[in-house]
């Protein structure tokens, strides 16, 4: 499939023109990942910014170490065709706030952070709708946190 | 020899997946389903209790089956399956991401014989037994993502294999049949080429040979000038002779 149309079906650049879709597609390129690999380390430099081809991912979280417990990762959402992440390469420090990891094979679109930034800056318009596509996969993944969080937090029996 | 047991531990939010799973697995010879769980928190406790050799996991697990009302995360699959494999190193753990779409809908319907676990390597789905799972030596903290697969979808796939394996055949005999094709115009252009040029060169000898012959002297000619030269050198000897003579 055309770089431009897969830009298209992702809620982050839908309503861009043919033409600004050209712009973004001008600095992606297509990763493969095996089931189980990493895709994003929490904490690392944020300098890609990915749409799901194919397969699913989950994003985690780390949570820290308490007495008594080992510190281990929670999944916060877990992520399939068209939809993003590492939404950290846009807004600063630039760090990865979740890890994902791949469930199955995966196939993304790597979009460079620094080149979308750049063209962020250079045209407010295309700005304008990745921040608003940006800000619905925030509030999303913040809800499903929250949800982890209540059942995660205060029902799930400690492990020795 | 008596063959081990292999006991089982599923997990799985709802009971048809788990009814399912149970006849799936136990559709091998020598697997024993030991505990079933329907959410995270359960899959930990039967798993610590029981010490299961293989837990299989459904991705989608809740933490805990609470009230309706409260919404609770039900992403838990991964999470398990890590404290599983982290905590309790002898039991192979499993994650199954695509139950959900495998568990079929009509309540009561068996696994039995139409589905099958799978891992999927460089695009294609390679079905394993889940005592060649126990067998292989994994690190702790190492989960197995496995799929499940149904008869249908694998015949469908090895149908879509061959169509590609024959048609990657017959593009690279069209291919050769194409090159060698090509090659038989280049020769046979070189050929008119080469006849053309031989022709040319022909023309060009037969025209020379003309013109050869047209400038060739006739024996009469040639006399006339071998007379017309001796009668030049004749002159200047009898000039001298009378200057001689004077």
């Amino acid at each position: 499939m055309k770089v431009t149309q897969a830009l298209k079906e992702c809620t982050v650049f839908a309503s861009m023109s043919e033409e600004e879709l050209e712009k973004v597609a001008s600095s992606v390129l297509e990763k493969q990942y095996e089931p189980g690999a990493t895709i994003l380390q929490e904490g690392d430099s944020a300098e890609e910014f990915l749409v799901l081809q194919e397969g699913k991912a989950v994003v985690q979280i780390t949570l820290p170490e308490m007495p008594g417990e080992m510190s281990r990762r929670v999944t916060v959402d877990i992520v399939s065709r068209n939809e993003v992440v590492g939404w950290s390469a846009l807004v600063e420090p630039y760090l990865y706030t979740f890890s994902v990891v791949g469930l199955q094979k995966v196939t993304v679109l790597s979009i460079s952070g620094t080149k979308l930034r750049w063209l962020i800056r250079d045209n407010l318009k295309i700005g304008y709708e990745v921040m608003c596509g940006l800000i619905k996969v925030i509030a999303s993944r913040l809800d499903e946190t929250r949800r982890v969080l209540i059942s995660e937090r205060l029902i799930m029996p400690k492990t020795e | 020899m008596k063959r081990q047991t292999l006991r089982v531990l599923l997990a799985s939010e709802y009971p048809e997946a788990r009814y399912f799973l149970k006849e799936l697995v136990e559709d091998e010879a020598g697997v024993v389903v030991v505990g079933q769980a329907e959410n995270a928190g359960k899959a930990l406790t039967l798993a610590q209790n029981l010490r299961p050799d293989i837990a299989i996991i459904d991705c989608y697990l809740p933490y805990r089956t609470g009230p309706a009302l409260m919404a609770l995360s039900r992403l838990a699959g991964l999470d398990t399956a890590q404290v599983i494999s982290r905590e309790i190193p002898n039991t192979r753990v499993m994650l199954l991401p695509n139950l959900d779409e495998k568990v079929p809908s009509e309540p009561g319907l068996s696994s039995e014989g139409i589905a099958f676990f799978s891992r999927k390597t460089n695009g294609s789905a390679l079905p394993f037994t889940l005592r060649e799972i126990y067998r292989e030596t994994l690190t702790p903290g190492t989960v197995v993502f496995a799929h499940v697969e149904t008869k249908e979808q694998h015949v469908l796939r090895q149908k879509i294999a061959n169509l590609s394996d024959k048609a990657i055949l017959f593009g690279g005999l069209g291919i050769v049949g194409g090159l060698c094709l090509m090659l038989t115009v280049i020769l046979a252009g070189a050929g008119v080429f080469l006849t053309l040029t031989g022709g040319v060169l022909a023309l060009l000898g037969l025209v020379g040979h003309g013109l050869a012959h047209s400038g060739r002297k006739t024996p009469a000619l040639k006399n006339r000038e071998q007379e017309s030269q001796a009668d030049q050198l004749k002159i200047p000897s009898a000039a001298r002779l009378g200057n001689q003579s004077r």
